[in-house]
């Protein structure tokens, strides 16, 4: 069992390997990146791109209790090799300014750096797992390093095992920074003599650890995944530099870079030749995957959600065999229930009540000619839920609360997919039960506390868009308009089947607000209705967030679309007043 | 080159002589406080550093003939180098006294000049740090995020697999989430300033409840706005315990004493990442200048 409580842990850049390994779920996605394609996936921010791109390495594969994974590590097929990038790592080479050259090389010594450091795992992993006894594993070790010593580190001849390879590599990554900042100091770029075996072209000292691997290990017809993480933090110059190496196809080096759906900025190359989409590389987008919700039928929950769900109960304090439904119950809105069509039910009471004439006239020919089943699909499915919802709302005055963004369905409807939204959900429902004894039977959270917990996640997500970068403002109240049009025609107009829960973008949008809607698909606010190419275009349609449902008090689901230039003439001139106020530094 | 950090008093400060003095103009009433307070000639050269492409800066009414303007932006400190740089040059200095003036200054040029101090050329280098303790008047409007990077110098090590985050936090909710999303760190630790006042503390506790219910792993810690010295060692000994197991993170989000306090620290254990977050508000709050100053010497030397 691990020794933390996994409920805590919301991204897998920071899960152990065997946490990851347990939780993992692999789904269509997955299966393609083991492939001779240079990749770029595409994720919002918790979608579960860093889940995908480390279990794609040799130490994260090897675990995996998969027919499939085993087979590709057995036969040597693929081996992944895991290179995690961060706005710490990277912040060093970005706040250079003025310096552009200078900034490059740091950028391409850096990465040479953190990708032999990652080789180290690669090496390792390798080492325990194909090595036949521990002779053989030492004796392959020492051979490693001292070849690797020839391209490295050829004046380290003390260095004669792994675990002090790593450490140089930490020392010089180290030394380099001090480097760095007295040449900025002094203005001199003096000639030093530290690491220089990395101040050469990006990729290659990791080409020469591969080659070396590949020779000791035996791993000649390996292909060789090379998994940058968080790209997104990249500068357009930085990404020039790597899409390079995707153009100029690096032998048996494929790249599975990982990023957000719009922060892949540029493909232009170093070389001359821009990337072609298809030949050179595919866009993988993750998000839209149907892993982590229930699908329309579905009676029990879908085993991505439960296996999330209990692996995560099972590290910590909780009745182990507590499931979801235990804590959530059902859900009044979501759940499949057909409607009741009875001459005075509520469902038909709410109808009459909320439904506009035009549907009314339809449900009644309908049902006047005994068509139940075509009222229920076409009318009736579309219906209950809204009824219940505009009826929920209406009547929540005074001590009288909103209780209906409930329930299991609509808790894993509302995180949108994204699993680390899932598991912040998770962790607010089950604290709020945490002063009671838990036991299975008394688990189940009331629907107004679950609703309040929705409606407070949902507010938090869209209030902490104001802080996003350079657009936060104009962005929040963007979508404030939006949702707040889709309100009014749930709350404040007759209901027909029909109801808008997507805008739909031309070409012709002005590049600010396409700013704001790339921001908002980055963020998970905004889900594009995707296609391999949508991400080259400045078009498409875009569904609100379901997470963003309990603010607005909107049905969490697909419906049409509305075109945001409607939206914007009218809200045009709001927007442009946000953004006139000078904008001053914040000096602290 | 190591260092010897202790508050001091305003009277360890006013009447005493400088080799070079770095104030910074602003929108803030601050900005204007302490300048009145020195006379011209305690400064061999005097410096007001301005925030290229700003237009509100109190100090223009204050015309110090005396004074050198600088104007740069915020995230470039490559002028304050070559000022001190070009100080130093061919002199035969036992000892280099400088004051800084950093109330209204931006982070990268007061740690510019730490920096330098750090790897200056000479063997002796007093830093006078002084700050105006500011009143808030009005809720603070969000803070819009520019960019998020590491101070240069402290970029830190990143040697471990576990990353533990130190947040400060001020009275901004959004700004602090916002930013977490983006480090994932496995660990967090957040902390507030103490004053004599009640309010500021339970204001600080209460705007950052959902970062602390949502990310704390410990209780939110408190360290003093007065005493740089105090909250230096504070931080020194929590991060002591962790700085051999996690790669540890700064992102200092509250008042400058704490910022300055952090910055020492990672100067001391060079492992440590400084996080900028660089940001503004709409409208930015017009700071109050308060009659308490946070004076703080610390002594640069070799041994």
């Amino acid at each position: 069992m691990s020794s933390v409580n996994l409920f805590e842990i919301e991204n897998a850049r920071n899960f152990s390997i065997q946490d990851l390994v347990d939780t993992f779920v692999d789904t269509p996605s997955y299966w393609k990146l083991f492939s001779r394609k240079n990749h770029i996936v595409l994720g919002s921010r918790g979608s579960g791109k860093t889940s995908l791109a480390k279990m794609l390495s040799h130490n994260h594969l090897c675990k995996f209790k998969h027919d499939r994974a085993q087979d590709i590590i057995q036969s040597k097929q693929f081996i992944g090799i895991f290179i995690p990038m961060s706005a710490e790592w990277l912040g060093g080479v970005n706040n250079i300014k003025n310096a552009p050259e200078q900034s490059q090389r740091l950028f391409i010594s850096k990465l040479n750096i953190k990708s032999c450091k990652a080789l180290i795992d690669t090496i390792k992993s390798c080492l325990n797992y194909y090595s036949v006894d521990t002779l053989s594993r030492i004796s392959s070790e020492i051979e490693i390093v001292e070849k690797l010593r020839d391209y490295w580190f050829p004046l380290q001849s003390d260095i004669t095992n792994i675990k002090e390879v790593e450490d140089y590599l930490n020392k010089i990554d180290f030394e380099k920074q001090i480097v760095n900042i007295k040449q900025r100091i002094t203005g001199e770029l003096n000639s030093h003599n530290i690491g220089i075996e990395f101040d050469v072209d990006l990729f290659a000292p990791l080409k020469n650890g591969i080659d070396v691997l590949t020779t000791c290990i035996g791993l000649e017809d390996a292909s060789w995944l090379i998994c940058l993480d968080e790209a997104e933090i990249l500068t357009t110059d930085q990404q020039q530099l790597i899409n390079s190496y995707l153009r100029s196809c690096a032998g048996n080096m494929f790249f599975k870079i990982i990023t957000m759906p719009y922060a892949h900025t540029t493909r232009l190359t170093t070389l001359g030749a821009n990337l072609n989409l298809g030949d050179d590389f595919e866009y993988l987008y993750i998000d839209n995957e149907s892993t982590f919700f229930y699908s329309e039928y579905a009676t029990t929950t879908p085993d991505a959600i439960k296996k999330l769900f209990d692996k995560r109960v099972r590290g910590s304090s909780l009745p182990q065999d507590i499931t979801i439904e235990n804590l959530l119950g059902g859900s009044l809105l979501l759940d499949k229930k057909a409607f009741d069509a009875t001459p005075g039910s509520k469902d038909m009471e709410l109808f009459y009540k909320y439904a506009d004439d035009k549907t009314i006239n339809r449900a009644e020919s309908l049902l006047s000619r005994q068509e139940y089943k075509a009222f229920n699909n076409q009318i009736g499915r579309k219906m209950r839920g809204l009824l219940y919802l505009r009826d929920n709302i209406a009547n929540a005055q005074g001590r009288t609360k909103v209780d209906v963004y409930s329930g299991a369905r609509m808790v894993v409807q509302c995180s949108d997919g994204n699993p680390r939204k899932l598991i912040r959900l998770f962790k607010l429902l089950l604290e709020a039960n945490e002063d009671k004894n838990i036991s299975k039977s008394s688990l189940m959270l009331p629907m107004r506390k679950q609703s309040d917990i929705l409606i407070g996640f949902s507010t938090s997500t869209l209030l902490r868009i104001q802080s996003e970068e350079k657009i936060g403002p104009s962005l929040y109240a963007l979508l404030l308009k939006v949702g707040g049009i889709m309100h009014d025609k749930i709350h404040k107009a007759k209901l027909s089947t029909e109801q808008t829960y997507s805008i739909r973008i031309e070409n012709d949008i002005d590049d600010e607000t396409w700013l704001m809607i790339q921001k908002a698909v980055d963020n998970g606010l905004l889900y594009p209705k995707a296609s391999s190419d949508i991400f080259l275009y400045k078009q498409g349609t875009f569904r609100l967030a379901y997470v963003l449902c309990p603010f607005f008090k909107l049905l969490p689901r697909k419906g049409r679309s509305i075109n945001l230039n409607a939206i914007l003439d009218s809200e045009n001139k709001v927007k442009k007043e946000a953004l006139s106020h000078k904008q001053q530094l914040e000096l602290f | 080159m190591d260092f010897f950090v202790q508050d001091i008093n305003m009277s360890g400060v006013i009447g005493q002589k400088y080799n070079l003095a770095f104030f910074a103009s602003g929108y803030e009433d601050r900005s204007l406080n302490f300048v009145n307070k020195f006379t011209a000639d305690q400064f061999e050269r005097a410096f007001i550093i301005k925030y290229e492409g700003h237009h509100e800066e109190k100090f223009h009414d204050i015309l110090y003939n005396q004074f050198s303007f600088i104007n740069t932006c915020t995230s470039d400190e490559s002028i304050i180098y070559s000022i001190l740089n070009e100080y130093v040059a061919n002199k035969r200095l036992e000892k280099l006294k400088i004051l800084v003036e950093y109330s209204s200054m931006s982070r990268v040029w007061y740690t510019a000049i730490i920096n330098w101090a750090r790897f200056a050329p000479i063997n002796d280098v007093e830093l006078s740090f002084v700050y105006c303790i500011g009143e808030y008047k009005d809720d603070f409007t969000p803070l819009l995020i520019n960019n998020i990077y590491t101070l240069m110098g402290y970029e830190g090590s990143s040697k471990h697999s576990k990353t533990l985050a130190i947040f400060g936090l001020g009275f901004d909710k959004m700004a602090a989430l916002c930013v977490i999303d983006r480090l994932e760190p496995d660990l967090v630790i957040s902390f507030v300033a103490s004053t004599e006042h009640h309010d500021y503390q339970k204001k600080a506790a209460d705007i950052n409840d959902e970062f602390t219910k949502t990310y704390g792993q410990n209780e939110l810690m408190y360290f003093p706005i007065t005493s740089v010295t105090n909250t230096y060692r504070l931080m020194s000994e929590l991060v002591t315990a962790y700085v051999d197991e996690f790669n540890v993170v700064f992102i200092p989000m509250g008042p400058k004493p704490h910022i300055l306090a952090s910055i020492l620290l990672s100067s001391k254990y060079p492992e440590i990442t400084q996080i900028y977050v660089q940001g503004a508000r709409n409208p930015a709050p017009n700071v109050i200048p308060t009659d308490n100053f946070v004076c703080t010497k610390i002594d640069f030397y070799r041994d």
